[in-house]
C-alpha cells in the first residue's frame, strides 16, 4: 500500500531541440517528450505512437482514479493524447510535457465529472460513482476472502474520497496516488504549494471527521 | 495541537519536509507521546486509503490513439463543434427551429383529430362503466333488502 512518492518517472526537461536525427528514436531513454513532440509536429507517426506507449498507463490511471471508471478512463486518456496531437507544433516547450498532459487530463475528467452529474441530475437517475464504480481486482488476486476484503476497502475508499469538495479531492488523489509532490500538483492544478497544502489538509481533516463519525455510528 | 505543527506532521509524511527539518520532528516525535500519537493516526489514515491496483493498458489503445490522430475525427463523429464558423452554426439552428415549427403546423390537426375522438371513445366508455355499475349497485341493494 505505499506510494510511490517521487523517482516517479516523469522526465526530466531537455529543451526543445528541433534538429531531427535519423536515429534519434533509437535510444528510447535519450529522448525527451520534447523531442518526440517536435517529431509528432513533423509528421513523424511512430515519435507520437512512442509519446503514447509512453504515458498511457500512467494517464489512464489518473483518469480512471478521477472518474472511477476504466472505459470512461481510456476515452478520456484518448481525448487528451488527441489534443496533444494537435498542439504538438503549437506548444511551448515550458517545464514538463507531462504536466500539461496531467493539467489537461485533470480538467478534462472534472468536466465530464460535473457533465455526468448534470446529466444525473436533470435524468433524476442515481448516481452510479461509488456503487457503479469499476472496482474489479486485478486477476491475480490470491483469495476470495482477500477479493472481497479488497473491494471492501476500494469502495470504502472511493465513497470517502468523492465525499470530499473536488478542489481537495483532486489534491489528494494526485497526492496519495499519483506520488506528486507539491510542486508538480500546483502546476498540474495552476495554484500555489502553500494551497496544495491546505487543500490536502483539510481533505485529512474532513477523511479523520467522516471516519470518527463512521466509528461511532457503528459503536452506538 | 496547533495547525502549524499538524501540517508539519502532514508534510513528513508526504516527504515534503527539508532533511533537518524532518530530523528536528522525528526529534520531537520520540519526545512527545501525544504528538507520536496524532502522527500515527494520520498515517493509518493516510494508509487506510486504498484504491484497485492500476492495469497495464492494452496495446490496440495505442494503435487506435495514433490511428485517431493521424487520419482525423471519422466521419460519424463529425459535428458541429467550435471549429465550426458561426453563421454556419446559427443557419443551422434556425433551420431546426423552422423544421419544429412547421412539423408541429402539420402534425397538429391529425393530433386535434385523434384527441377528438379519444375523448369520444372516453365517454362511451364512462357511460357504460357508470351503467354497468350503477345496475350492479341496484342488485345489491335489492339483494340485502328481506
Amino acid at each position: 500500500m505505499g506510494r510511490s512518492r517521487r523517482g516517479a518517472g516523469f522526465g526530466r526537461v531537455e529543451g526543445f531541440t528541433n534538429v531531427v536525427m535519423p536515429n534519434v528514436l533509437s535510444d528510447e531513454t535519450s529522448v525527451s517528450d520534447w523531442q518526440l513532440l517536435s517529431l509528432t509536429a513533423k509528421g513523424d507517426e511512430d515519435a507520437f505512437r512512442r509519446l503514447v506507449e509512453r504515458h498511457q498507463d500512467r494517464l489512464v490511471g489518473l483518469c480512471q482514479r478521477l472518474l472511477g471508471d476504466r472505459e470512461e478512463a481510456m476515452d478520456a486518456a484518448q481525448e487528451v493524447f488527441l489534443k496533444t496531437y494537435g498542439r504538438a507544433g503549437s506548444l511551448e516547450p515550458k517545464g514538463e510535457l507531462f504536466t500539461w498532459m496531467y493539467r489537461v487530463a485533470t480538467n478534462h475528467c472534472l468536466n465530464r465529472i460535473r457533465r455526468r452529474k448534470l446529466a444525473q441530475f436533470l435524468s433524476l437517475t442515481p448516481d452510479p460513482e461509488g456503487e457503479g464504480a469499476n472496482l474489479d481486482p486485478a486477476d491475480d488476486a490470491p483469495d476470495a476472502l482477500a477479493t472481497l476484503e479488497s473491494r471492501r476497502r476500494w469502495r470504502k475508499t472511493r465513497q470517502e474520497i468523492e465525499a470530499l469538495p473536488e478542489s481537495q479531492r483532486v489534491v489528494l488523489i494526485l497526492a496519495r496516488f499519483e506520488g506528486l509532490p507539491y510542486r508538480q500538483i500546483g502546476e498540474i492544478l495552476g495554484i500555489s504549494e502553500g494551497a496544495v497544502e491546505s487543500r490536502l489538509f483539510r481533505a485529512m481533516r474532513r477523511l479523520q471527521g467522516a471516519q470518527e463519525s463512521a466509528a461511532s455510528g457503528v459503536s452506538r | 495541537m496547533d495547525r502549524t505543527t499538524e501540517k508539519q506532521l502532514l508534510r513528513l509524511l508526504v516527504g515534503e519536509l527539508s532533511e533537518s527539518k524532518a530530523r528536528e520532528i522525528r526529534q520531537r516525535l520520540e519526545n512527545e507521546g501525544e504528538l507520536r500519537q496524532e502522527f500515527a493516526a494520520l498515517q493509518e489514515r493516510w494508509d487506510s486509503l486504498d484504491l484497485p491496483p492500476l492495469q497495464s493498458v492494452h496495446p490496440s489503445f495505442t494503435s487506435r490513439v495514433v490511428r485517431q490522430a493521424v487520419t482525423g475525427p471519422s466521419v460519424g463523429a463529425v459535428g458541429l463543434g467550435r471549429s465550426t464558423p458561426l453563421w454556419t452554426r446559427a443557419t443551422a439552428a434556425v433551420a431546426l427551429a423552422g423544421g419544429i415549427l412547421v412539423g408541429a403546423l402539420l402534425v397538429s390537426p391529425s393530433e386535434s383529430e385523434d384527441w377528438t375522438a379519444w375523448d369520444a371513445v372516453e365517454l362511451t366508455q364512462a357511460e357504460v362503466y357508470w351503467e354497468t355499475m350503477s345496475v350492479s349497485s341496484d342488485d345489491l341493494v335489492q339483494e340485502d333488502l328481506p
